[in-house]
């Protein structure tokens, strides 16, 4: 599993992202670290197409428009 | 700068102004897909097409100006004490921009008032590909109805 955030928060390039590849199933690459980063991306092929899934993590306020957790 | 929520809109919808947001599927949702160049001040910004969210929005390939059409849900999340913000799946076709801020505003609006924006935590590069957002499993954000513990 790749990390798709460096240090400085800078993503890694086109070509790293689609070298990096998860469990054996074809067509489906992560690229993201779930536990730290604010979101997850996917880039998935199949027959029609391929395309970037982005998942953006929960954010949770409190009422003063802080995050609180 | 991290997620924020667009306060001056939240002013705008309990003082004098009343400003009516509608969640109900009355209103058209948009969201819009920005560069990092974003400055924004949490107080003060109000809308898309007013500085900052007048510059550096995506422009190429099949993304048009103004973003994607949404629809969203506002609604207590049962059991978790938060109120929810949430929408199915938001696809745009063909991004060729790095971006990295997902605007959220109120289309129908004349404000076209912002509502909030997520920061994705980097560049996403461009890909020239579809680009599909999936909120995470608990929306977009929540508000907490409690105070958190200390």
């Amino acid at each position: 599993m790749g990390k798709i955030f460096d240090d400085d928060g800078k993503v890694r390039d086109r070509e790293d992202l689609l070298s990096i590849s998860i469990g054996g199933r074809p067509g489906l690459r992560k690229v993201t670290d779930e536990s730290t980063e604010l979101a997850t991306i996917h880039r998935v092929e199949d027959a029609s197409g391929s395309s970037l899934n982005i998942t953006p993590k929960t954010v949770d306020f409190d009422l003063v428009g802080r995050v609180s957790d | 700068m991290g997620s924020l929520l667009c306060l001056k809109t939240y002013e705008d919808v309990f003082d004098a102004t009343q400003l009516a947001m509608d969640t109900s599927g009355a209103h058209t949702w948009k969201l819009a897909v920005f560069d990092s160049s974003l400055a924004i001040d949490v107080e003060t910004f109000t809308a898309y097409g007013v500085a900052p969210f007048n510059a550096g929005e995506a422009a190429g390939g099949g993304y048009s100006a103004g973003g994607a059409t949404f629809v969203p849900t506002w609604a207590i999340q049962a059991g978790s004490q938060r109120l929810r913000w949430n929408s199915g799946l938001v696809s745009i076709a063909n991004v060729t921009d790095v971006f990295r801020y997902l605007l959220h505003y109120d289309d129908t609006l004349a404000g076209n008032n912002a509502f909030y924006v997520c920061d994705l935590g980097g560049d996403v590069p461009a890909v020239a590909e579809t680009v599909n957002f999936t909120p995470g499993a608990n929306g977009w954000f929540r508000l907490r109805g409690l105070r958190a513990s200390a």
